[in-house]
């Protein structure tokens, strides 16, 4: 199974919230990674034909996903980035009614919903009215009704937003062990969601896709860039003008930087290896070096 | 499964099963409000008796009826005497032959006034939409509801059908408590009486209480399911529904309100054509006139029907329009 990008547009005025886009997605977890305004919710709603692009095409497996209609859509598993609910719907009735949404009869439906309930931990709360839950409970049963119709296709829009580091581990293990021969998007600006579980990563930024490769590729492009150094702590905002510094953590009366340049900084820096975070921020979120005044 | 759903949704709220019991009881009050103390006495004596005034005399005023109707519309093309008279015949030979009944039907009359039954109709009808949209909106259930197989074209079907059931309970509804009530306080006397009481002395058909009622009741239904699917419409497909219902709302609550506010002279038959007024459709047979287009006459209950058809039909069109492109 494959969905096939071909010169994706779409302009909101004179804004192209996606600036044709052509990639290739295939079973596997692929994380969709950048900042806020890169156009990751835009590529997800056409994803998930809620949005008509204004130009290009959405093919699975050869055929187009707006003319698929009822077809796509029993394919896919969508958690947008807020879940709407109703607030007087117990957990378990709102997987009801989503389930019949979804085209499950009443047996499918009751049994489905007990064992995605089991696996989200909100057994307990299947009783409970979705006005009560937290936060974190309402991302779950998010993921709970994704998953009702057992999806081929799974696209995450942010989904970990508001969820608590145990809660977020949690996740990660739902969806790795859902992905095996299902195409899953998870479109995040929290790189540790993906850095754990994503096969392929997609770097996109105003618009454009920056890059499509496994974590193992990007970091390999920045080998030989990444290095630490130690500074005095008042220095630390000078180095910052100078250089991408991705990470500043202090060690007593001095700060330990992470810089990303092509060449080695002077003042005893080491180098390291690369991350996935340091990739992002180098590609998607810093000025380039020497920019910098 | 998906219309149990979404009916079971829609009226989950405490508030509009609240508001269903107040229509209900709002033409009640109205009614009681209204009548005689000693309707029940009268009721007593109209059932048992009912013949207040003599056939003869009652053909005289008749005569007298048409005779200035002829003359009002003498100068005028398209109809005249003969139309008239033939209109009036049926109801000349019953009178001639004692068949008919002078009097008021207490029961039948305040079953007719359907003034709080329209009123409460359409304000509930708009709080029931207006609400739900809103709370779709805040929900924002829409792009989650869309993804799903049925989440498109079959989930705004099933929300026209719930809205137009809706529509039906809280008409039965409020006219079953009527009716219940009007039975316990005066009676129905014969249903089967044929009658020309004071509100159809001038009335060319030859109806009994049942009869009458049944007309009035049966257009006041057609007229309060299209005024259901044009709420519907107004609020659900105008280009501004999804993102600000609340303004869909106002638009449609001035659509339907003002021409209520317009007909309560009956007199204009311009207005108390005008959805939803034609669900108080008494006026309609109670005499004589007809509406002129052109060159072309046509009774009120013709100009009502094609309406409520054109209507049904623009409705229809709109609704299959929905159901293919639904906003998200």
């Amino acid at each position: 199974m494959n969905l096939t990008l071909s010169d994706l547009t779409k302009y909101y005025g004179d804004k192209a919230a996606a600036d044709h886009i052509s990639l290739k997605l295939t079973p596997g977890i692929t994380g969709l990674l950048g900042p806020n305004g890169a156009g990751k919710t835009t590529l997800i709603r056409m994803l998930c034909d809620l949005l008509r692009p204004d130009r290009g095409r959405i093919l699975l497996d050869g055929e187009e996903i707006h003319l698929m209609g009822e077809r796509y859509r029993d394919l896919l598993g969508y958690v947008p980035q807020k879940i709407g609910f109703y607030p007087w719907f117990t957990a378990e009735k709102y997987l009801t009614y989503l389930a019949v949404l979804k085209g499950l009869d009443k047996k499918q439906a009751a049994g489905r919903i007990d064992e995605l309930l089991d696996r989200v931990g909100l057994s307990p709360e299947r009783k409970k009215k979705l006005g009560a839950f937290s936060g974190g409970m309402l991302q779950r049963i998010g993921i709970a009704q994704a998953l009702l119709n057992d999806p081929k296709i799974l696209i995450l829009d942010e989904p970990t937003a508001g969820l608590d580091p145990r809660e977020r581990i949690r996740f990660r293990s739902l969806i790795a062990g859902f992905a095996r021969d299902r195409l899953v998007l998870l479109s995040t600006h929290i790189v540790s969601d993906v850095e754990h579980i994503a096969t392929q990563v997609l770097l996109m930024k105003n618009g454009k896709i920056l890059a499509q490769e496994t974590i193992e590729e990007l970091c390999r492009r920045f080998s030989g860039q990444v290095f630490t150094l130690n500074v005095p702590a008042g220095q630390a905002e000078a180095y910052q003008q100078l250089y991408l510094v991705t990470n500043v953590q202090p060690a007593g009366n001095q700060v330990k930087l992470r810089i990303v340049c092509p060449d080695e900084p002077e003042g005893g820096a080491v180098p390291a290896a690369p991350t996935l975070e340091d990739a992002y921020l180098a590609l998607c979120g810093g000025e380039s070096p020497g920019s910098r005044s | 499964m998906l219309l149990s759903s979404e009916w079971r949704k829609a009226w989950s709220p405490l508030t509009a099963r609240l508001f269903l019991g107040f229509v209900c009881l709002a033409q009640i009050f109205y009614v009681s409000y209204n009548t005689d103390p000693n309707y029940r006495e009268y009721a007593e004596q109209y059932n048992a008796h009912a013949d207040s005034i003599p056939a003869e005399e009652f053909t005289r005023m008749l005569d007298s009826h048409v005779a200035s109707l002829i003359s009002e519309h003498s100068g005028s093309t398209g109809y005249g005497a003969v139309r008239i008279d033939r209109a009036y015949s049926r109801l000349r030979a019953a009178s001639e032959n004692g068949e008919l009944v002078f009097g008021v039907s207490p029961a039948a009359e305040g079953m007719r006034d359907q003034a709080m039954v329209n009123w409460g109709f359409v304000l509930f009808l708009l709080y029931f939409a207006g609400s739900q949209a809103i709370a779709e909106n805040i929900s924002a259930a829409a792009p989650l509801l869309s993804v799903t197989r049925h989440g498109r074209r079959r989930l705004f079907l099933a929300r026209f059908a719930v809205f137009q059931l809706s529509a039906l309970l809280v008409w039965a509804a409020a006219n079953l408590s009527l009716a219940a009530f009007l039975t316990f306080r005066c009676g129905w006397g014969s249903p089967g009486s044929a009658i020309q009481d004071f509100v159809f002395n001038s009335s060319p058909h030859v109806w009994n209480q049942l009869q009458a009622m049944t007309a009035v009741l049966c257009v006041s239904l057609a007229a309060g399911q299209v005024t259901a699917a044009v709420i519907f419409c107004l609020i659900y497909c105008l280009p501004c529904s999804s993102a600000q219902p609340l303004k869909s709302l106002v638009i449609t609550s001035g659509a339907m309100v003002l021409p209520l506010i317009l007909s309560m002279n009956y007199k204009n038959t311009w207005t108390a054509l005008l959805l939803p007024c034609l669900m108080q459709n008494n006026w309609m047979w109670n005499d004589y006139r007809v509406i002129k287009i052109s060159f072309i006459c046509l009774s009120p209950w013709q100009a009502a029907a094609a309406e409520l058809t054109l209507a049904a039909i623009l409705v229809w069109l709109r609704i299959r329009k929905g159901g293919k492109n639904v906003s998200i």
